[in-house]
């Protein structure tokens, strides 16, 4: 197991002896477990600076001392759920560290944001982790069934109510994210840029969007390529531009790159069906579509991290409390509860 | 709704080729037919 628990003396004596304590073990993806009660009679001047450099992914347990509150990784309140994320660290240990260390000290603003999330994904497309997932993959691009029409459009534009209203049409996949649909949600993105007014964004079927297309996973051209393609077609960047005039509105899946765009917006509303998770460790990757940007900003790291490391899906009141969302609606409520957000805008 | 600014728009027939600069109303027109907004570049996936 990639993860360590420091007993509580250990962690008041200082960071001299948790370095000692770590000492045959440190070049390896660790998650190094803190309990609270050794963080509150730790001397702060000398541990909060090697928290911040340290090599390892940093979890709280317990109720987080106000000195040591920002200075971990991610904090949660009881064992239980502490090991529980060990285990979900355990599935992809080098990704599952990578996305710490990038929030962790993560640069300011969003486009420099993007710039490191994304040498970050394409470092891990050359990993183990990834390969490893790649290998356990029994269906090939090629042999997948395509269940949409290959013709229909992706995304819709309309104007509804006196609103713009971009709507994802790839319903029979869960609006998962191809190369066409990236391309066509980008496009028409960027018209909507040069435009004035409120947006709604949201998803037709029975989700609002199941995140990157798992059949085209693996067919990038090499790490270093896609590095530049992501940052050209950046849909978080486009996202981005619209924000404080947007509304995203999320039901059913909403997964990976789906919660990632969603974090932008000047609002959230959720239908009470919805399932938020980030899948990314599964595939030995980090979230690639902004979630590293958007999330921390609106959610703050630690949330980021517990989403991330967790794998598994929250459900809507969750997403509310962590700050996800901004509202949970029935289902039936939610196209008229994003045109009123909208209006307000 | 033509002219878009920052859009290309391409003759089907001639290949001829207009930047927007300002945006307008009216439409584009060459060989006696409405000119298409060009299509972005085709990129591989990312992921």
């Amino acid at each position: 197991m990639p993860v360590v628990d420091l007993d509580p003396g250990l962690v008041a004596a200082g960071p001299a002896a948790v370095g000692a304590a770590l000492a045959d073990r440190i070049g390896e993806p660790l998650l190094v477990r803190f309990p609270a009660d050794g963080l509150a009679g730790a001397d702060e001047r000398l541990l909060r600076p090697w928290l911040r450099t340290a090599p390892v992914a940093t979890l709280g347990v317990g109720e987080a001392p106000r000195a040591y509150r920002d200075a971990l990784d991610c904090w949660v309140g009881d064992a239980a759920t502490a090991g529980r994320l060990g285990d979900g660290f355990d599935r992809a240990p080098l990704a599952a560290l990578t996305a710490a260390l990038l929030v962790r000290s993560a640069p300011t603003g969003v486009w420099p944001g993007l710039v490191a999330e994304s040498t970050a994904y394409s470092m891990l497309q050359g990993g183990p982790e990834f390969a490893a997932w790649r290998a356990s993959r029994t269906a090939t691009p090629a042999d997948a069934p395509t269940l949409d029409a290959d013709d229909a459009p992706r995304v819709r534009v309309r104007v509804e109510h006196g609103h713009t209203v971009v709507t994802l049409t790839r319903p029979a996949r869960h609006n998962a994210v191809d190369v066409r649909l990236r391309d066509e949600l980008d496009a028409a993105l960027g018209t909507l840029a040069e435009a004035r007014g409120p947006v709604i964004l949201r998803g037709e079927g029975p989700s609002w969007c199941s995140g990157g297309d798992l059949d085209e996973f693996a067919t990038f051209p090499d790490p270093a390529r896609a590095h530049l393609v992501r940052l050209t077609r950046s849909l978080a960047g486009r996202v981005h531009a619209l924000e404080r005039r947007l509304v995203v509105a999320v039901h059913g899946a909403c997964l990976g790159a789906g919660i990632e765009l969603a974090a932008f917006a000047a609002r959230v509303v959720a239908a009470d069906d919805v399932r938020i998770g980030l899948p990314e460790l599964g595939l030995g990757l980090v979230p690639g579509a902004g979630g590293t940007v958007s999330i921390p900003r609106r959610a703050g790291r630690s949330t980021l991290l517990r989403l991330l490391w967790a794998g598994d899906p929250i459900d809507a009141h969750r997403a509310r409390r962590w700050g996800l969302v901004d509202e949970v609606v029935p289902p039936a409520r939610l196209v008229e509860r994003s045109h009123e957000l909208a209006a307000e805008l | 709704m033509a002219n878009l600014l920052g859009k290309r728009y391409v003759c089907a027939e001639c290949e001829a080729t207009v930047l927007v600069t300002k945006a307008g109303e009216g439409s584009l027109t060459c060989h006696g037919q409405a000119m298409e907004p060009a299509t972005a570049k085709p990129l591989p996936s990312s992921d």
